[in-house]
């Protein structure tokens, strides 16, 4: 009897033992939540996620801070604002150094790029049930991006790491590799296979074309004709290719270009898409934030508070003196659809001992919708004389009262849709490639092979739209005209804000001497090295070997 | 819909429950019966002294008292009780059966008195004069002796070796802790908290120890060498901390409330400038040529008319009044801190119980935050027959954290102070001045403005089962335990219109809800036998754990209506973020030991562990943790026997290895990470490459030798420990960075190693003894240890070690280090060539350290500024006591270590439009090297994190503590069998070096921190 107990309590036991699976099911580790590349890439549908992430790469360039910053600070159109950190770009003063955090990000974020377009590229070989004709578009899709990516990183750090082939486990090393091959070994041959294989247009719009290869590679070309002038002709004929092949064509009205809701219009080329839907959401955590940047600080003025149609006053970017004094206003059109005048008041009252630049006080009564503030702008600002300023029942400022803090606010990115005044993510698309861009690119490059009227041609066709209607004509120039100045000044008047200028200013190397001309806050420091930027101290120190800083930079 | 069951769960089940222990209570306070009176003198048994302060007491009741000055008591006892008991502390304790004597005069026999303690030790208890490894023990007294709010700050300051850091100033803001450094990078140096006997499933920072209620407690075993450790094996690499709850006893029943009562206010405010000292450096930072405020920037430039400066018309008007705001003042409130517990405790031979009730609350000197939290107990042990045995300890907790708003102690700190914070009907001014990023910080205390409610509710109840087996074979026992664990936490967050996150852009809202469900099986065979001379004892062990989590966590934008709070975001008209996840890992392990002794005085113990993890790499998950030690008994051996000195001596020494795993799980695959991109108006999601998957993931082991003494001298009157230790880590898991090329930033790797040595040393000592009944007793510990690394990844040619600058590590050097340029002073006026030449800087900024005195400033010239290491750190705890009365001092201390004062990076930015550190800041009439000169133009300073270098060093009087306990005489008289009352302050003072907040919060303060407070709070304890 008592063995018989025993015998149970030890079977109870056994059965709790058993509870139990077997070892080697119970530690197996099974990523629900989670998906991996050696799982997904291996699909059909892994592999088309595998290519949206290499577009969404990207997006933290085009639309945030960092972009619009890289590529207007310390150019000759614009300078250093009141607000905000990286100033030191604007002044190429020694907070320009491999420390910086922009540099670092953008060197980060691109080789990211990079890397998931070398994934796909790699992977797709072995994907089995991939049809082949989506696999080649997709191919040519992302060697077009990474093209692109090698491009910007080329533009901006001059020599740097080559790589086509994933990262698989751990890679300390990195080479350094001359532009040229760069240029050879990845940017042409890519955008020559993505022109061979892709299609003229998408019916996903903002997937890359053939038309938007074509740019590209044009304005590679024309990028390469200062050191390599037969590479002028490349970039007139990928140009070429480009206005005459497809339907594109400029808006008749500049203003147009700026419609929220109008973004797939005829002179778009290639754009970096946000989606309403997803800013709003937050799902999307940078889009379009050029709304924040270009704005003065109008919500501290009497009768006005900051709103939504008003923007979010940023005031990270001033125009300089040079660029204002760019335009005729009576006979061009751009700068009256690109800037904004005038602020009405939307916080109604009766403001007492209003004291303003040192004129009187006093006391003003605004209504809803009157006008608060006022800049005439450029051209105008005569008209308006102290004494008149002080009877205007609202503020005026003029360019002798521009600071930091005021100036002409550039309205093209503003976004009345967002849905808060708060919210910082915008839903426009970032434009990076357009028609009227592949005209002046071209204009540079027949002016580089001394086609002055062609070059005239091009630079009118820009002209002509954008004059007030009836003032084409005085818009115009002939070839006589034509000086690389001019053309840089055009491409200011037209693309001011796109994210172009410190690129074009590096291109064409008149960084430094337009920079020490007409930008008072970077004239005194900037130095012939300032053409690239520094490599980023991270990579150096991380890198085994190190990796060489570029030269004038701490640590060269 | 679990939140509900649980609600559901409360009122039905645990409520009757509270109810029940009330009714007890009452019952308990009249079942006193007959009673006589017995007396004697209490004697030491050598010299026939009279021993005062001796305890006598009736087992199994809770009546008692103490001998007086002449050793005298005298102690009326229930009718019914049969044996006396009489301890003293130094001396053994004493069972005497009263019989029908009325007389019963004692000797006590000096003992190395707590020789016989039994202490648990993982998978078992000894006796701790057995005890082979470095294991340091707290008794319900030690943690109870002052009141705190959970376990983990009772031990701080009493363990030689244990370094517990505060976490902040908010209430429920959980400490962090440190057995013997750090051993990790990439992983957590967490210790495994074991409650129960249960293993936790969860970090001390998700729950673990902070649910329990610390007057539950009935000891804290922490075991810090590895020998004693290994038999936790993956999980035991950052020491082990063993909790017991207290458990019924037989006998009569007891209950004991317990409660205290306090206010808190904040230990420091920070010095920051005033209105006019505001107005001055907002003129400094403004120097222009000419000074035109349109003219250019220039440090020797002239200051622009006020006109020009100040555009506010509330700067104007507070300049010309002399008017200045200090909002920290208008923050800061009085806060209180509150506990309640309620436990009862008896049983009868086949079942015991305890059972309590505690709650524990803390009101911040900010108004919106405060911490609550309910606990219930239920502990039971039942006796099914002589084979079986059963019993639960059941814990139920509700924790409620009002973390409030981040950013009102950083807009307290930041606002200008010009700005007026009321208006003249004394409204609140959202913005107090026109700056629209400067909110008002009493705008984030308005009722409702930011709610960030944080709930977490948990059930944990190891169950087990023991079973003799003597029936087998004799010594042979078997015990299974099972225990459940579930966790469920609620974050409900709210930010109102008008606060710093909203700017008056509509209110916006987010839900978070988690639950983790853990389960740990363990089955223990335990064997002992007498062999030789010595007992042979044998634990096998097999064990399963796991743990799966799941959350999901929904933000909305643009709320309708605010008084919604988050309760009814269906309604918002922008729908935000929508996430959740899934995290399982599970651990199966086998362990088996063997303890062997000769004659008492030679003393061994082997283990080994095999653990097997879900978290690491296939082929790599199992690895074994083998422990050993060996203890000699010196005050055993007969050339001892005529020493009068010691009273006890042993040496111990140990070697174990012992691993960690405490990484997140799925690294060993290489995740992807969700993408956002649209073709034109269609969402294109997609999957980026995110991590490397890395297949060779595997154990960080640390090996760990320790060597130590525990003696004890004159009686008992002196007694301690000393340890050494060294300890070496290979194969750390570590995040390491990666050049960017890669198109990574780091990887998860087992790669490099690392060495950590260190010393400790305690001793309890009895100073004053005197025959008026006066005692002092001192305890004090210290430690000290040194970390450094001593292999990475990157190696040269030869194969020698290389320094990782890219991750700030150093062979040679603690695994964190600051690594950066090195402040010496301010460029002064004369010195316009060398700034230039040197680091491209004019006059007023800061000038660095040219280490390498090449004449320019290059990233060579960074070097190691200093680390968070401590020199060493430890307690002092005085115990004075008279009488009834009792004092006691805790002070605690740590010494040589850096603080990165992130704080500075936000308040010392001389920026001039924030308000700022009243700092000797330079000016072109001013030249100070303290701080660099005031500019507009750079939100901070070149190289301004070369200001926020600290010597973290601080000594604290972290407790003092003055009680009475009721004398017999009048106890008597009363329906208690016990009751003392106290007064109790907390953080009265601290001494440092670091000028702006508590220097204890970690080595990286931050703005967002709030104060830690101070605390006068008064107590009483009361059995019944």
């Amino acid at each position: 009897m008592k063995m018989k107990k025993i015998s149970l309590y030890i079977l109870s036991l056994l059965l709790v033992l058993c509870v139990n699976q077997s070892c080697s099911d119970f530690l197996e580790e099974t990523p629900i939540a989670d998906v991996s590349a050696a799982t997904y890439y291996t699909t059909a549908q892994g592999l088309e996620d595998a290519v949206k992430a290499t577009y969404a790469a990207s997006k933290t360039y085009f639309g945030p801070e960092r972009g619009f910053t890289m590529n207007s600070f310390g150019t000759d159109i614009y300078r250093v604002g009141a607000d905000g950190s990286h100033k030191g770009i604007g002044f190429y003063d020694g907070r320009l150094n491999p420390s910086e955090s922009y540099f670092r990000d953008t060197w980060r974020d691109f080789y990211r790029g990079i890397n998931q377009a070398n994934a796909v590229i790699n992977r797709s070989e072995s994907i089995e049930g991939l049809d082949a004709d989506v696999k080649n578009a997709r191919i040519a899709e992302v060697r077009f991006l990474r093209a692109m990516y090698y491009f910007i990183l080329v533009q901006t750090y001059g020599d740097i790491h080559l790589s086509l082939e994933e990262t698989e486990g751990v890679e300390i090393e990195a080479n350094r590799t001359s532009q040229s091959d760069i240029y050879d070994q990845a940017i042409i041959p890519d955008l020559e296979f993505a022109i061979a294989n892709l299609p003229d247009s998408q019916s996903d719009f903002g997937r890359a074309t053939k038309p938007a290869a074509e740019f590209l590679l044009g304005k590679v070309q024309m990028r390469r004709a200062y050191s390599n002038p037969s590479a002028a002709a490349e970039a007139e004929r990928n140009m070429s290719n480009v206005i005459n092949n497809y339907d594109f064509a400029l808006l008749p009205d500049f203003a147009d270009l700026w419609i929220i809701g109008n973004e797939q219009n005829s002179e778009i080329i290639f754009s970096i898409q946000n989606n309403k839907a997803q800013v709003d959401e937050g799902l999307d955590g940078q889009g379009h934030r050029g709304h924040l940047y270009f704005l003065m600080e109008y919500d501290r003025f009497p009768g006005m508070l900051r709103d939504i149609t008003n923007g979010r006053p940023w005031k990270r970017f001033r125009p300089t003196n040079y660029f204002l004094d760019l335009w005729d206003r009576d006979v061009d059109a751009r700068y009256d659809k690109s800037y904004k005048h005038e602020w009405l008041a939307n916080n109604p009252g009766t403001y007492n001992n209003v004291q303003t630049f040192g004129i009187n006080t006093k006391t003003v009564t605004f209504e809803a919708g009157d006008r608060a503030i006022f800049i005439p702008g450029p051209g105008q600002d005569e008209e308006w004389t102290d004494e008149r300023q002080a009877e205007a029942d609202f503020w005026v400022i003029t360019r002798d009262e521009y600071t930091e803090k005021l100036f002409p606010s550039m309205n093209k990115w503003i976004d009345d849709t967002r849905p808060n005044r708060q919210h910082t993510q915008g839903q426009r698309d970032f434009i990076y490639m357009r028609l009227a861009d592949a005209y002046l690119i071209r204009a540079e490059a027949r002016m580089m092979q001394g086609n002055m009227s062609g070059a005239a041609e091009d630079m009118n066709a820009v002209r002509r739209r954008g004059a007030w209607p009836g003032m084409e004509d005085a818009n115009m120039i002939t070839a006589a005209d034509v000086s690389l100045d001019l053309l840089l000044d055009d491409r200011a008047k037209e693309l001011v804000g796109e994210c172009h200028r410190w690129n074009d200013l590096v291109r064409t190397g008149k960084l430094v001497e337009r920079v020490r001309l007409y930008n008072d806050d970077a004239s005194p420091n900037i130095q012939d090295y300032h053409t690239v930027r520094p490599i980023p101290q991270d990579q150096i120190d991380r890198t085994s070997g190190g990796y060489a800083q570029n030269p004038g930079y701490p640590g060269s | 819909m679990k939140i509900n069951y649980l609600s559901k769960l409360w009122s039905k089940h645990l409520y009757p429950l509270g109810m029940a222990v009330f009714l007890m209570i009452g019952m308990a306070t009249i079942s006193q019966g007959q009673s006589r009176t017995i007396s004697g003198t209490v004697t030491d048994g050598n010299g026939d002294e009279p021993l005062i302060g001796a305890t006598i007491s009736v087992l199994g009741t809770s009546v008692g008292t103490i001998s007086d000055i002449d050793g005298n008591y005298s102690l009326e006892v229930p009718n019914n009780s049969s044996v006396l008991q009489v301890s003293y502390v130094g001396y053994t304790t004493q069972d005497i059966t009263i019989g029908n004597q009325s007389t019963i005069n004692i000797r006590l026999l000096a003992d190395s008195k707590t020789l016989d303690e039994i202490i648990v030790v993982g998978y078992g208890t000894q006796r701790k004069r057995d005890v082979t490894a470095s294991i340091a023990t707290l008794s319900s007294e030690d943690i109870n002796a002052i009141p705190v709010a959970n376990g983990v700050d009772a031990m701080k300051g009493q363990v030689a070796g244990v370094d517990i850091q505060a976490g902040g100033g908010r209430p429920g803001q959980n400490p962090s802790i440190q057995i013997r450094g750090r051993r990790s990078i990439g992983a957590s140096n967490d210790p495994l908290y074991v409650i129960d006997g249960i293993p936790q499933t969860s970090s001390a920072g998700e729950g673990a120890i902070f649910d329990i209620n610390p007057q539950d407690i009935k000891s804290m075993e922490i075991l810090k060498d590895a020998a004693a450790t290994a038999i936790y094996g993956s999980r035991g690499a950052n020491g082990v901390i063993i909790i017991s709850t207290k458990r019924g006893s037989t006998g009569k029943t007891t209950v004991t409330y317990d409660a205290f009562y306090g206010t808190t206010s904040p230990t420091s405010t920070v010095d920051m400038m005033n209105g006019e000292e505001f107005a001055a450096l907002k003129r400094e930072s403004r120097r222009r040529v000419g000074g035109d405020i349109t003219g250019a920037v220039a440090w020797d430039g002239q200051l622009p008319a006020d006109a020009q400066i100040f555009e506010d018309a509330v700067e104007i008007e507070s300049i010309a009044q002399g008017r200045s705001t200090d909002y920290q003042d208008l923050i800061f409130g009085n806060g209180w801190k509150t506990n309640h517990q309620i436990s009862i405790n008896g049983g009868s031979e086949s079942t015991q119980f305890n059972f309590s009730l505690g709650y524990f609350g803390e009101q911040s000197f900010i108004s919106n935050m405060d911490f609550t939290r309910l606990t219930g107990r239920i502990n039971l042990d039942h006796k099914i027959s002589n084979i079986f045995k059963t019993g639960i300890s059941f814990l139920a907790t509700n924790s409620t954290q009002n973390w409030g708003s981040d950013e009102t102690m950083g807009e307290a700190l930041s606002n200008n102070p010009l700005g007026v914070p009321y208006d003249a009907d004394g409204n609140l001014r959202f913005l107090p001045t026109n700056d629209g990023i400067r909110t008002n910080p009493l705008n984030e205390l308005v009722d409702n403005a930011i709610v960030d409610e944080r709930k977490a509710t948990r059930l944990f109840a190891p169950i087990y089962l023991d079973v003799n087996l003597n029936s087998l074979t004799d010594g042979l026992n078997f015990r299974s335990t099972f225990g459940p664990d579930i966790r469920i936490r609620r974050v409900g967050e709210f930010r109102a219109s008008l606060t710093n996150d909203n700017r008056g852009g509509p209110a916006d809202a987010a839900i978070e809800n988690g639950t983790d469900l853990g389960y740990t099986l363990e089955n223990l065979l335990t064997y002992s036998k007498p062999v030789g001379s010595g007992t042979l004892k044998v634990t096998l062990l097999q064990s399963i754990q796991s743990l799966r989590d799941e959350f999901s966590r929904v933000e909305v934008l643009n709320l309708p209506y605010e008084s919604q709070l988050f309760y009814n975001i269906g309604t918002a008209e922008v729908k935000g973020n929508l996430s959740s996840g899934l995290e399982e890992w599970t651990l199966a392990s086998f362990m088996g030991r063997l303890n062997y002794d000769i004659g008492g005085k030679y003393l061994f113990q082997a283990s080994m562990r095999a653990d097997g993890s879900s978290r690491l790499a296939e082929g790599n998950k199992w690895a074994y943790f083998p422990g050993i030690s060996f203890g000699w008994r010196i005050i055993d051996e007969p050339f001892m026997a005529d020493n009068n000195l010691f009273d006890d001596l042993k040496l111990r020494a140990s070697y174990g290895e012992v691993g960690n795993t405490s990484i997140d799980p799925y690294q060993t695959l290489g995740g992807l990470e969700r993408t956002t991109y649209a073709y034109g108006d269609a969402a294109a999601f997609g999957f980026a490459l995110d991590e490397i998957p890395n297949s060779d993931l595997g154990w960080e082991v640390s090996k760990t030798i320790d060597i130590g003494i525990d003696y004890s001298i004159l009686n008992g009157r002196f007694n301690g420990s000393f340890d050494w230790f060294s300890t070496k880590t290979s194969d750390i898991l570590l995040a390491r960075n990666l050049p960017y090329t890669s198109g990574y930033t780091n990887i998860l790797q087992n790669v490099g190693s690392t060495a950590t040595s260190g010393v400790e040393f305690n001793i309890n000592a009895g100073v004053i003894n005197n025959q008026d009944g006066f005692s002092w007793n001192i305890g004090f510990n210290i430690a000290g240890y040194k970390e450094e690394i001593t292999e990475l990844a990157l190696k040269d040619e030869a194969g020698n070690a290389l320094n990782d600058v890219g991750n700030g590590w150093f062979i040679g050097s603690p695994i964190e280090v600051w690594f950066d340029y090195e402040f010496d002073g301010i460029y002064q006026s004369n010195e316009i060539d060398i700034a230039s030449s040197r680091e491209a800087k004019v006059p007023g900024e800061i000038k660095l350290v040219d280490q390498d005195g090449n004449g320019v400033i290059t990233p060579d010239d960074r070097i190691i500024l200093g680390s968070d290491v401590p020199d060493f750190y430890g307690g002092i705890r005085n115990n004075f006591s008279y009488g009834g009365f009792g004092l006691d001092l805790y002070i605690y201390y740590r010494q040589g270590h850096m603080i990165r004062s992130r704080f500075h990076d936000s308040n010392n930015s001389l920026f001039a439009r924030y308000n700022n550190l009243d700092v000797d800041y330079w000016t072109v009439d001013n030249p100070s090297n303290e701080a660099p000169r005031p500019n507009e133009n750079q939100e901070r300073p070149r190289d301004g994190s070369t200001l926020t270098y600290f010597d973290g060093s601080y000594i604290k009087l972290r407790n003092v503590s003055l009680s009475y306990s009721l004398p017999t005489s009048v106890i008597e008289n009363l329906p208690v069998s016990n009751l003392r009352f106290y007064i109790s302050g907390e953080n009265l003072w601290f001494g440092t070096s670091y000028e702006t907040f508590d220097p204890e919060a970690g080595n990286e303060i931050d703005d967002s921190d709030v104060p830690s407070s101070r605390s006068i709070l008064f107590g009483l304890k009361a059995s019944f």
